[in-house]
């Protein structure tokens, strides 16, 4: 059956603290491709370089988030991981939500505009107060 | 020498636990690193060598230095126990005596103490390492291409054989010695054991690939700096760093500050050459900015660099690199490529 938020969170922490944040992951990815990766600032430092279950899960919600709507289950980052980690918990949650918000899926349509990359007067903005 | 039946090895590691933080192969999720473990039924037995090396053991990936805060630096503290490690194999044992010539040593200015890491050094001095003999090296072993042997015994306190039935404990050091002086066995060795040790040694060289040569690697790397090699060798490299992290001998460091306003911490963690950012420098100049840049920095420190300050190669051919490399980027082709290199731009004396 399904698990319950507790449990789920639990899942996440336990297997994220394996993350040894050789960023194997992010070179693989054919979607990432920043010059200058946000895990390389230091002015200002925006996560923590320590393989800490809470900066490691940062790093990955965030690579997530910054590929949303161009990540298209290539798989290359769960080939590369050298600890085998489940990368997919977190990558098919943020396609899922592109899908329910602006009923777009990543690589399936040439002419289709990226969904991150284009404005429609029309789209949800419930997330934005007022 | 101890012999002690498999079935009773949680006895042997209860009388270990007494007086040491016992690390030993343990899973990891779906891989295998080595852990502090509470009981002998953790130990994974049924592989050659972790995915992940024993090097943070000893030199973690992230290491508190010390605490600042309006009261001044604080150091952590350590545990009392020294450490013990099980089921070490020779590729590991030799790569920690490397590590040790660079943080425990300072090996080019041994008399400034100054140099020698202490928190290296509170770690590994004390420690007590059972060396395990490989009996099925795996396709990815190159030891013997660097002075190694699955049964070698150099680095270790206590020389551990798997055969089937029962570990066979040899002491080596002094240490060593005077630690199994103490374990009463139940079992004597008998003439038998030691024909089955030479059998398995036999066995497990034969798993081996065939000895190369690496004496002239550092000629030929001295020599091949600006050649056009490098391109090719980088091609398919991703720089991802895989490699590095898995890496036994790999001891680059990076150090940041944690904090907030007065109140901190100094965090010395792993660098990686295979990082874009690795070189960077404050002016914002990176003068190793490309991937062939920093593919040819890693082959090079490991063959040629590390040979100029300390005298070996820093690679014991334990192959996790192989192992890990997205790209199966194989070091072991690379240094072929290199003794098989005809020069192009220098001459060849």
């Amino acid at each position: 059956g399904e698990k319950s938020a507790e449990e789920r969170w639990a899942y996440i922490q336990e297997e994220y603290s394996k993350c040894i944040r050789c960023y194997a992951c992010r070179n693989a990815c054919p979607s990432c491709y920043c010059p200058e990766c946000f895990v390389d600032q230091n002015d200002p430092q925006w996560i923590g370089k320590t393989p800490e279950v809470t900066d490691s899960i940062i790093f990955h919600l965030i690579r997530n988030l910054h590929v949303a709507a161009r990540c298209v289950d290539c798989g290359a980052c769960v080939s590369a991981c050298p600890v085998d980690l489940d990368l997919r918990v977190m990558s098919k949650k943020v396609e899922k939500e592109i899908k329910d918000r602006f009923d777009y899926t990543a690589g399936t349509d040439i002419n289709e505009k990226p969904a991150m990359a284009s404005y429609c007067e029309n789209e949800k903005q419930d997330f934005i107060m007022g | 020498m101890v012999k002690i039946k498999k079935t009773d090895l949680n006895v042997f590691i209860e009388f270990l636990k007494k007086d040491f933080d016992v690390f030993a192969p343990t899973d990891v999720g779906k891989k295998a690193a080595f852990r502090k473990i509470n009981s002998a039924f953790e130990i994974k037995h049924d592989i050659t060598n972790t995915h992940l090396s024993p090097k943070d053991i000893f030199f973690p990936q992230s290491e508190v230095l010390f605490k600042y805060s309006d009261d001044g630096l604080k150091v952590p503290e350590r545990d009392e126990k020294p450490i013990a490690v099980w089921g070490m194999k020779n590729c590991d044992t030799s790569s920690l005596m490397m590590l040790n010539k660079v943080f425990g040593d300072a090996h080019q200015m041994p008399d400034k103490d100054m140099y020698k890491d202490p928190y290296w050094k509170m770690k590994y001095d004390n420690c007590l390492i059972f060396n395990q003999a490989c009996n099925e090296p795996l396709s990815t072993c190159f030891c013997n291409w660097f002075d190694g042997n699955p049964f070698a015994k150099k680095g270790a306190d206590i020389f551990v054989v798997d055969t089937t039935d029962h570990f066979i404990l040899e002491g080596i050091s002094d240490k060593g010695e005077a630690f199994l002086a103490m374990y009463k066995p139940s079992e004597e060795t008998t003439k038998a054991d030691l024909d089955k040790i030479a059998e398995l040694k036999k066995t497990a060289e034969s798993y081996l690939p065939e000895k190369l040569d690496a004496k002239p690697l550092y000629n030929n790397m001295s020599k091949i700096w600006d050649e056009p090699i490098w391109e090719e060798v980088s091609a398919k490299c991703i720089n991802c760093g895989a490699c590095t992290f898995v890496c036994p001998t790999c001891h680059c460091f990076d150090v940041s500050d944690e904090g907030k306003g007065k109140k901190g911490k100094r965090i010395r963690l792993w660098d990686s050459c295979m990082f874009q950012i690795f070189t960077r420098e404050a002016s914002g100049h990176n003068p190793r900015g490309l991937s062939v840049q920093r593919v040819r920095q890693r082959i090079m420190h490991k063959y040629n660099y590390f040979v100029d300050n300390y005298e070996q190669y820093l690679c014991t051919g334990c192959g996790r690199c192989v192992q890990a490399c997205p790209v199966n980027l194989d070091i072991r082709e690379v240094i072929k490529q290199v003794l098989d290199y005809k020069l192009i731009k220098n001459e060849d004396n």
